[in-house]
């Protein structure tokens, strides 16, 4: 494929790809690797592939599975890492299902509890740390995680 | 291991965020424990809702990221041409590389009179990241260098035809100074035309006498 034909793919494709490496991976650079890894087979093909957005999304996917499967037990304990580690029940792309998740969660969960899960899982901060910058003591930040586990819980399962 | 449900979530939230207090052995067993699964498995749900309702990404960070890529896989990539066009162009070449000469001289030594700080080379398409402000790029591929040029004023380079992309600059740049400076000395080379518009700094050959 031509430079100028990569490009375009590049531009249409890349941000939605890289939503989707960031959604399993958590990580900017891991995520931007494994993108640009993706764009760097195509250098070599002839033509595109049929169907380019899925094969491009099923790329993004697989490879980001695979970086997950080599995780040590204790980074999917520290990182949350999912545990939906069989393809057939990953969709190349679950853009929907977790809009979805995130409404339902709005809907379903304090403020406050949505906070202290941001605050533990996207910025990485210690228990004690949520406890002092929100004034509230370390058995209620568990308790706010708890809700929110089994909250969502309820929703996978039901 | 007998402990009520309270005490296998307060654990389970224990080893998320110290798993180093944890044997690997103690860890395994809280993942094959069904409920420690489902429960894993909807903070990383949640986690992953989250990161894909906040993740944002705006045509300049894409045209940036695509400059990144293009000066990695493109930039050294020796360009594919029959013997027969290899020919055709000499005489060109051989033009276009008299009109180098004469602006390295030109702008160069111009260049070299206010140097007052730190340079940093460029060869062959190998990328400077250092912190100094001048960069000099010595025998660099046109594309190449405005690609680092572009990325670093946060512009897209756009060539409107190829033939500009393989010309090979030896010169000095000043990240200090705007772009429009830096673009100002390569529009002086003859057969080059540079034009910025916006956010994008495009780039076209301009016919030149060959007699």
């Amino acid at each position: 494929m031509t430079q100028k034909e990569i490009e375009q793919l590049f531009r249409l494709h890349y941000a939605p790809m890289t939503r989707l490496a960031r959604t399993l991976l958590y990580d900017v650079e891991e995520a931007r690797d494994v993108v640009s890894e993706v764009f760097a087979t195509l250098l070599g093909a002839d033509i595109a592939p049929k169907n380019i957005e899925g094969y491009l999304s099923a790329s993004v996917r697989n490879r980001c599975l695979n970086l997950l499967e080599h995780k040590s037990v204790r980074a999917k304990f520290e990182r949350a890492y999912t545990l939906e580690m069989k393809t057939e029940s990953l969709p190349a792309t679950d853009d929907d299902r977790l809009k979805r998740l995130m409404a339902f969660a709005e809907q379903n969960l304090t403020e406050q509890t949505l906070k202290v899960f941001r605050m533990r899982h996207l910025q990485g901060m210690k228990y004690q740390e949520i406890a002092g910058e929100l004034g509230i003591s370390r058995v209620m930040v568990y308790k706010h995680l708890k809700q929110a586990m089994e909250t969502i819980r309820e929703y996978i399962i039901r | 291991m007998t402990m009520d449900r309270d005490e296998r979530i307060k654990m389970l939230l224990e080893m998320q965020e110290h798993p180093e207090h944890y044997s690997e052995q103690e860890l395994e067993q809280m993942l094959h424990d069904t409920e420690a699964q489902e429960l894993m498995e909807a903070t990383a749900l949640l986690k992953r809702a989250m990161k894909h309702d906040e993740f944002t990404m705006s045509g300049q960070e894409i045209a940036g990221e695509w400059q990144r890529f293009a000066a990695t896989h493109f930039a050294r990539q020796v360009p594919r041409r029959g013997w027969l066009k290899v020919a055709a162009s000499f005489i060109g070449i051989l033009l276009i590389a008299g009109l180098s000469f004469a602006f390295y001289w030109t702008t160069d030594s111009r260049q070299r009179t206010t140097d007052d700080g730190q340079r940093t080379s460029m060869v062959n398409g190998q990328c400077p990241m250092a912190a100094d402000s001048l960069v000099r790029f010595v025998d660099v591929r046109l594309d190449s260098m405005l690609s680092i040029v572009g990325n670093h004023y946060g512009r897209e380079v756009c060539f409107r035809d190829e033939a500009p992309c393989e010309l090979r600059f030896t010169i000095t740049w000043n990240r200090r100074q705007p772009m429009a400076t830096f673009v100002g000395s390569l529009g002086e080379f003859d057969g080059l035309k540079l034009k910025e518009e916006h956010d994008t700094l495009f780039v076209e050959s301009v016919e030149t006498e060959k007699e």
